[in-house]
Formats: structure tokens, C-alpha cells, sequence
């Protein structure tokens, strides 16, 4: 439902650079210097999860994807804020900038799905993102788990996925330019999968 | 700036509501016409004899009134040259009736006469006729316009009203047609910042009897045992969450904690009990949204394991096409667990704050501006609309007959930017059951009566406290009565944000204090009541109330003018038996009007208390068939006056004017808040900023620079400051109150 409107002027701000060194002393979940819930890069629904010390991923929370990973400059920080927005800073991975949907195939043929978010959890070792994809018989439960640590030293980030409810006979796919730039091996299921930035 | 608002536009009730002034009669005509060069204010917009050169609505007024001896159906046709298209709508506002034109564009030098609209033309009372251009967007080429021309079918029927006056108010003082300035008397605050955190506080609830939860605008959650405060000392605040996205509006329900996000409806959820919120849960977020930053989720309450909130409109297109997400402007409601959601209400501006009221009702404040002539406490009930309209797709429950708010709260008068309201509880005396609502503008509390007047809320507010270190965002009551309210500032100033926000404790004593308490509609005038008795003889004399009227209109552009601002009649003043409640005799009453009554500071009390406030604004929606007041006659002797009741000082004075529309943002002593200070303005060289070029210049604060300043802010701007920071006055103020006001503020910023 997202108006495709971005970029609006915001008066009187002061920018702020947020730090990408380590996780602040605070142990409360949701410091923003490991998961920023504010709009980055100009779509109003969306947060970004830090992944490692410089690599950083951004949802589009109403795609329910990954639309950006990006390496922060050296010694430098991978958000920067004005006020109550982000952008991110730094060396692109990955971007997908379209509005390409998750698919859901059914028989061999398309369902549509519709996405609603429901919500981010942190623990200690990583965060884990959900959504609703409600299609026409019912709904599919998507989650993601991203850990805060690095990825392997061969892998630029990793992701995992997991699909609840898929019926026999259905199959999940990712977004168009998601099954382009990341590594799926098995497909998505019932068990958590690794994905893999090529 | 401009001799067009020479022509009074303010209206007068001459010899106490005989008959309107003036007016020239079309004669035997059934035409009538009105021209470019007779309107209110131009704006900035140019004009050149007969022709108005129209490329910016925001601050312009072009209006005329008409006055129709009998009831009739008129045509409205416009003259005009338009050479290119415009990407926006003109509105005809024809006594509050809207309608959208979509200019049709003639050819370069052509003038064109079309017809734009039918209208029933009401007798009797003088009706506003408004040509309203888009709000914000500055065209590069001029709508050119020579006149409207309305065309009845009686000859002689329609005349425009020309020579009408503003009513002259009484001198001011605190509480008396001026802020208050002081703690209201039966109040104890004690402000609780911690000078070392700055806490922007935009939401409020009590977790259990003693815990106080509160967000802040910079997105995290903090708790205060209650029972756990120093005497002496800051507070203990714990922080307890953060990471949230602008939360606007904060409820608890059985222990579990809800929160309006920028985006969306969070619930924080701490699954394993560690005391750490682990979860953010999106409940919903089932309407659209863009990447402006005037959009926000406002307020949260709960009620039947549903959340209501509202979502404002975004600002940033005022200046552009003008367009809004779907559903901006709505009150929301959401299953907490299933996170169905509902529309419940739509056309809200900028809603910054939801409670409870009385009679189980929900309650919404929203802030002045386009589509908002006054700020307003509304009354939400499902499928209701407030008017705000946009463009197309108009809001599901858009409609030509908007919802009326329950009470309007008149710009710079009792409100700038009213926030949460809620009621008070048993605790709080004669105040129980009425409603109190802060402001981040206008500071302190005022507080409103509101009664059911065929099946709808509507009433009066009311002067209540000023006094407080904050500016009043959201509130939490506990149950013993203690209320919590939380400041915010807007703007940029670190050092005004720090000093006004932050938690303060009001505790309600008991102590008495004379004012009027509660005003009722009668079939035949408004009834007042008192928290005291008066003076045995004392409140009789019809002389010693002074009652005006008048109508607003709401329309695109930003804020607007009193409608048929005039003197009512007091045809006489009964008070009652146990000398509580006067009622005043009103002939002149109107549906959709507002009702204000100024009393004198001498009424006294029969324990000889002065009078902490002396002024009602009360908003008749309906006027209620069948129940009259009572008109007694005076005793005798009661209806002379030894000394006058009022004093007039010749119109409103610059001092009240710059008080209620100025000093919120402007200081006179070198204090920084949200706009530049005065301090020394009068003669001295400003830098300033022209926002179309950018480019940069000196200019002399002379008189002829604060009236354009005033009237339109954004001609130049003040170097530091951003474009669209202040909004025009023009629509708010008439000509000798601009006069008025340049006047204070040259005097008060003279060097000494």
C-alpha cells in the first residue's frame, strides 16, 4: 500500500552519523546502531540490520525482502541520519530497486500473495523478521533470521528463510532480483535455508 | 501590502443587532457582481486596476459578503483568463458549501465568462463567498480574474455588504481576552525534569497504579516508579526500550504495551520476562504511507481490545500538487490481537492528541491550518468527517456536509496547537467530567464542558492554567487523581526544546476558586454557570456581558477568518435562584456559530473571591427545541451600574494580539525559541533570504517589513529559518489588528 512518493524535504535538520562500532554498552534490544527502525533510502516502510562490523542489510518491509546491502566506508559509519531518516553510506552489494514480488506457485501456476509485516525480534545472536503472505485458500508465515556477526570470510552476507503453511504442490519463490543476486540451494520451506549474497 | 483590506470585511451588528451595515443594493437587478478589486486581502499576489494576477493562494482571502432578502437558487459565474492549465482545483467556498473547479484554460489574453457552480443563496444574514486558490503552490503564470457574478432570478435580491465592522473588544487582561499567566489557584505543579536528559514526551500511560510509562519522540520508553521520587532530586526514569520510530501515542491494556509508530502499531513484547523488550510486533499498518514528515500516528487509547488512533496528513506536497496518501487524515481502529483494522472517522489534519471524554465518548483535538480556519476538539463516531479534503480520490468518507467538532478553539485566542484531551476524574471537584487538553504552542491547560444536544457532544472551553514550565503533549491520570503530563517542543532550538519538555506532576487541592464553570445551550441563549455564587444582586445587568458571534468557514487554504464576526444581543440576564448560573437571553442565535462571552473582572462572588477567568467560547451546532431559559425579572435596583464594566481601548490591542499569536515563537528579551527573536528588531538591518532566487540581502525591520512578514512569511525569510516555518496571518487578522499588531512590535523592539 505504499504511495510511491519519496524524497520529501525535511527542513531544519541536522545530520548525525551513526556509529557502526560495536553494540552500545546498553543491553536493551533495538540500539540503532545494530537495527535501524527508520526509513532508509526513502522507503517509508522499511529498517536496516547491521550485519559484522560494516555490512549492513535493508528491508522493504511491505516487499518483505532484502532491497539493499552495502558495506559501510572504512571507518566510517553505514547510516547516516537527518533527523528521523536514514541513508545509507557506503559500497552497494546488492540493490534491488523494483517492486518485484515474492511467488507463490501452486501447481505450476501463479497465486498472488499479499504481504503484511508482523514484526522483528532481536536476540543475542541475531534478529528475525516475519511476515504474513496471504493468498487465496490462506497464508503463508515467512520468517528471516540475519546474525549480528559476520558472515563466513568467503560470504558477504548470509540470510536464512523459512516458509510455514506451504501446502504440497506449492513452491515459494524470492523476488525476481533477489533469485538473481543470492545464493537459495534448496528452496524455501519448512526449515530454515541459508541464502548467500553471490 | 494592500489596500484592498482597506474595505472592513469584519462585521458589525449595529444598534445591537438590528441590522447589518451598510451594503449596496443591486437594485432592480438580478445580477450581482463581485469584483477582484473588493476582496479582503490579495496576498502576495499582484493586482493592476480591475484585475487580480493570481499565482499563490496561502495568505490571500478573496471574498466578498452577499446578502439575499429571500431564500433563492443562484448561478455564480466567473470571469477569468488562465493561459495554461493548473494542476490543482479552484474552490468556490459559498457559505461553507465546497465547491471544486477545474480551471479550463483560455487562450493567451483571452477572457472567458463561465458558468462554475449553483448554490442556495439563505435570507437574511450576510453569507461568505470565497474564491479559494490552491493553498501552498506558487504558479509561474498568473489565473487572472476579473470578477464572480451571481445571478438570481428576483430582481433586487442580491446586495454585497460592504461597509462592515469588527467589533470592538474590551480592554484585556489575564484570563480576560488575554492568556493566562499564572498557575491556576487550585493547583500544585512540581516539574520533574531532569535537567540532564531531554525528554520530548509523546506518550503517556500507567502500567499497574504506580507505573508511570512514557515515550519520547526520539524513540525510547522509559519508566518511573512513582512511589520511588526524591524529594530534592531528579526522579529515578529508567529507560526500558528503545529503537521506536517517532511514537506519537502510547497505551497499556491487561499489562500488555501498545504504540503508535511513524508507520505503523507496535506492540512491545518481552516473551521470556527478562525485562528486555525483545519483540517489536507489527499489530498494523494497513493504509499508506510516503516519506513525509508530517505523517504520524497520533495518540492511542483502548477500548474493547481495540486501539483507536489517528494518522495526520503530510505537509510536504502543501507546496506541490497538493495530494495525500489514501486514508491520511483518519482514526484508525485495530484488534489487538488479530490486528484487524478499521476506518472509524476521516478528514483530520493534524490530530495530536486522543482521549476519552464524557458520556463514553472518544475525543480528538486537531491543529489549525488548511481546511482548519480554528483549531478544534472533535467527537469521533463512526463514518465521521471532518472536512479536511485534499484532492482526488477524495477519503472514503468524504461528503459535502462535513462533521462539525464539538467545540471550536479559536486560533491564538484558547489554543495553537492543542494536544491530548481527557477527563478529569471525581477527584478533581467541581471539574470533574469535563474535559482538559494542553497545547504545544499556546501552553498550559484549558479545559472544556462538553453537553449532548440532539444525540451529539457540544460545548464550551474555557480559560483553566497557564503557570507550567512545559508545553503539555500527553497525559496519564492515576487513580488517585495525580495527573502527569508530558512537554514537547518542536522546532530546532536544542535550548527551547530543553527548557519546555520534560514530566511534571499537577495535583488537583481543592482550594476555591471563582469562575464559570460550565455553559449550556438554551432554546433561547446560553446558560452559565458558576463554581460560586455571586454576589447577592450581582450579574443581572445584560451590560455587564459582552457577547459576540460568529461563523468559520472552513476552506484549502491555511487557517481563515471569523465568519460574520459581530456584537450579539443580550436582551437580558436571569440569575438563577441559588446564584450559580445566569442565564443569558440571545434573539440573535445561530446553528454553526461561536457563541464567546467576556465578563467583567468586577463580577463579584459572594465571598468576594475576584474572578479567575472571565471568558466562554461555546460552539452551537444545534440549538435545542424546547428548552428554554428562564428570564427573571430583576430585582430591583440590580440592573444599574455605578462604573462601567468594561473598558475599551479601541479594537484589540497589539499587546493581546502578539501574546496570543506571536510570543509562543518569538521572544522580546533575546530568549531563542522556534523564530528568530525580537529584541532590538525596530530599525535594525536583517539579513534575509528570498526563497524563490535564494538570494541574500539586508533589509531595514521597518514597519512596512513586520506587516509583510506577517501577512506573508515566506516573501522573505529570515536568514537561519525555513520556508513554510511561519504560517500568514492574514487570514486570522484583520486590518486594524495587522495595524495593531506592527504598531506593538516596533514599540516593544525600539531600542531603549
Amino acid at each position: 500500500m505504499r504511495m510511491n512518493a519519496r524524497g520529501l524535504p525535511c527542513a531544519l535538520l541536522v545530520s548525525i552519523a551513526v556509529s557502526s562500532a560495536s553494540l552500545a554498552s546498553d543491553p536493551l534490544p533495538f540500539d540503532r546502531e545494530a537495527i535501524n527502525r527508520y526509513s532508509v533510502d526513502g522507503i517509508p516502510r522499511s529498517l536496516s540490520i547491521r550485519q559484522g562490523a560494516d555490512v549492513w542489510l535493508a528491508y522493504d518491509l511491505e516487499r518483505a525482502t532484502v532491497f539493499k546491502v552495502w558495506q559501510a566506508p572504512t571507518g566510517r559509519p553505514g547510516l547516516i541520519a537527518t533527523e528521523f531518516t536514514v541513508k545509507s553510506s557506503g559500497t552497494t552489494w546488492f540493490h534491488d530497486p523494483s517492486a518485484a514480488p515474492w511467488e507463490l506457485v501452486r501447481h505450476g501456476r501463479p497465486v498472488p500473495l499479499k504481504v503484511r509485516y508482523l514484526g522483528c525480534t532481536q536476540r543475542a545472536d541475531g534478529s528475525e523478521l516475519s511476515w504474513e503472505l496471504r493468498h487465496d485458500t490462506g497464508a503463508l508465515i515467512l520468517r528471516e533470521r540475519v546474525a549480528h556477526a559476520a558472515a563466513a570470510p568467503a560470504e558477504r552476507s548470509r540470510r536464512e528463510l523459512r516458509a510455514e503453511s506451504l501446502a504440497p504442490g506449492e513452491v515459494l519463490r524470492l523476488p525476481a532480483p533477489a533469485r538473481d543476486a543470492w545464493n537459495v540451494g534448496e528452496g524455501i520451506g519448512a526449515v530454515w535455508q541459508a541464502i548467500i549474497l553471490r | 501590502m494592500n489596500d484592498l483590506r482597506r474595505i472592513r470585511f469584519s462585521v458589525a451588528f449595529v444598534a445591537l443587532g438590528l441590522a447589518w451595515a451598510g451594503g449596496r443594493a443591486a437594485e432592480t437587478s438580478r445580477t450581482l457582481d463581485l469584483p477582484a478589486n473588493q476582496i479582503f486581502a490579495k496576498g502576495p499576489n499582484q493586482s493592476a486596476g480591475e484585475v487580480l494576477d493570481i499565482t499563490r493562494g496561502r495568505g490571500a482571502v478573496i471574498a466578498w459578503y452577499v446578502r439575499a432578502a429571500r431564500e433563492e437558487e443562484i448561478r455564480v459565474w466567473i470571469e477569468y483568463s488562465c493561459a495554461k492549465a493548473l494542476n490543482q482545483d479552484y474552490l468556490l467556498s459559498f457559505d461553507g458549501v465546497d465547491h471544486f473547479w477545474t480551471v479550463p484554460p483560455t487562450a493567451e489574453g483571452e477572457w472567458r465568462r463561465v458558468e462554475i457552480g449553483k448554490f442556495r443563496l439563505r435570507a437574511g444574514l450576510p453569507v461568505l463567498v470565497q474564491l479559494v486558490p490552491p493553498s501552498g503552490t506558487k504558479f509561474e503564470h498568473p489565473f487572472r480574474f476579473r470578477r464572480l457574478a451571481l445571478e438570481g432570478d428576483t430582481p433586487g435580491n442580491l446586495v454585497r455588504v460592504t461597509a462592515i465592522e469588527e467589533p470592538v473588544a474590551p480592554v484585556a487582561a489575564s484570563g480576560f481576552g488575554r492568556k493566562l499567566d499564572a498557575l491556576h489557584p487550585a493547583l500544585e505543579a512540581r516539574d520533574l525534569r531532569d535537567e540532564t536528559t531531554v525528554m520530548r514526551i509523546s506518550g503517556m500511560a500507567l502500567r499497574g497504579p504506580r507505573e508511570l510509562l512514557f515515550i519520547t519522540w526520539e524513540g525510547d520508553l522509559f519508566s518511573l516508579d512513582l512511589d520511588a521520587m526524591p524529594a530534592g532530586a531528579p526522579p529515578p526514569f529508567r529507560r526500558i526500550a528503545r529503537g521506536l520510530s517517532e511514537p506519537m501515542g502510547l497505551a497499556v491494556a491487561d499489562g500488555r504495551i501498545f504504540v503508535t509508530e511513524k508507520n505503523e502499531v507496535t506492540e512491545l513484547i518481552d516473551a521470556d520476562g527478562d525485562g528486555r523488550f525483545e519483540t517489536y510486533r507489527c499489530v498494523t499498518h494497513d493504509w499508506p504511507c510516503t516519506m513525509d514528515n508530517h505523517e504520524y500516528l497520533f495518540g492511542a487509547v483502548v477500548r474493547d481490545s481495540h486501539l483507536y488512533f489517528s494518522a495526520s496528513v503530510a505537509m510536504g506536497y502543501r507546496g506541490l500538487d497538493n495530494r495525500q496518501a489514501p486514508l491520511r487524515g483518519s482514526v484508525f481502529k485495530a484488534h489487538l490481537d488479530t490486528g484487524r483494522t478499521e476506518l472509524v472517522a476521516g478528514g483530520l489534519r493534524s490530530p495530536d492528541g486522543i482521549g476519552f471524554g464524557p458520556h463514553g465518548s472518544i475525543l480528538i483535538t486537531d491543529n489549525q491550518g488548511e481546511w482548519l480556519p480554528a483549531n478544534k476538539l472533535v467527537e469521533v463516531r463512526p463514518g465521521a468527517f471532518f472536512q479536511f479534503r485534499s484532492r482526488p480520490p477524495w477519503h472514503p468518507f468524504d461528503r459535502p456536509e462535513p462533521t462539525p467538532p464539538a467545540v471550536w478553539l479559536p486560533q491564538g485566542e484558547i489554543a495553537a496547537s492543542p494536544t491530548e484531551p481527557f477527563l478529569l476524574p471525581t477527584g478533581w471537584g467541581p471539574y470533574a467530567g469535563h474535559v482538559l487538553f494542553g497545547d504545544a504552542t499556546y501552553g498550559g491547560l484549558q479545559r472544556a464542558f462538553l453537553e449532548e444536544v440532539d444525540g451529539a457532544l457540544q460545548g464550551a472551553v474555557f480559560h483553566f492554567s497557564q503557570g507550567f514550565r512545559h508545553l503539555f503533549h500527553r497525559f496519564a491520570l492515576t487513580a488517585e487523581g495525580e495527573l502527569y503530563a508530558g512537554g514537547i517542543a518542536r522546532g530546532r532550538d536544542q535550548e527551547f526544546i530543553r527548557r519546555v519538555s520534560g514530566l511534571t506532576r499537577i495535583r488537583y487541592t481543592g482550594a476555591a476558586v471563582f469562575e464559570p464553570l460550565a455553559a449550556r445551550l438554551r432554546t433561547n441563549g446560553l446558560e452559565i454557570e458558576f463554581t460560586s455564587p455571586l454576589a447577592e444582586g450581582a450579574g443581572w445587568n445584560p451590560a455587564g456581558y459582552h457577547v459576540t458571534q460568529w461563523g468559520y468557514q472552513a476552506t484549502q487554504t491555511y487557517g481563515g477568518p471569523k465568519v460574520r464576526h459581530r456584537r450579539a444581543e443580550v436582551r437580558s440576564a436571569s440569575v438563577s435562584p441559588d446564584r450559580r448560573r445566569v442565564f443569558l437571553e440571545l434573539p440573535g442565535l445561530v446553528a454553526r456559530e461561536v457563541v464567546h462571552v467576556r465578563l467583567p473582572q468586577s463580577l463579584p462572588s459572594d465571598a468576594g473571591q475576584p474572578l479567575w477567568a472571565g471568558e466562554v467560547w461555546y460552539t452551537v451546532n444545534r440549538i435545542p427545541a424546547g428548552r428554554p431559559g428562564e428570564v427573571r425579572a430583576a430585582p430591583a435596583g440590580a440592573t444599574v451600574a455605578a462604573t462601567p464594566f468594561f473598558r475599551y481601548g479601541g479594537g484589540r490591542g497589539g499587546r493581546e494580539l502578539f501574546q496570543n499569536f506571536c510570543a509562543a515563537c518569538h521572544s522580546l528579551d533575546g530568549t531563542a525559541l522556534v523564530g528568530p527573536t525580537f529584541r532590538g528588531l525596530a530599525g535594525s538591518n536583517r539579513r534575509v533570504r528570498e526563497p524563490v532566487s535564494g538570494a541574500k540581502r539586508d533589509v531595514v525591520a521597518d514597519a512596512a517589513y513586520v506587516r509583510e512578514s506577517i501577512l506573508d512569511p515566506n516573501a522573505l525569510v529570515a536568514e537561519g529559518y525555513a520556508e513554510n516555518l511561519m504560517p500568514p496571518l492574514g487570514a486570522a487578522l484583520g486590518e486594524a489588528q495587522v495595524d495593531a499588531l506592527v504598531k506593538f512590535i516596533l514599540e516593544a523592539t525600539t531600542p531603549k
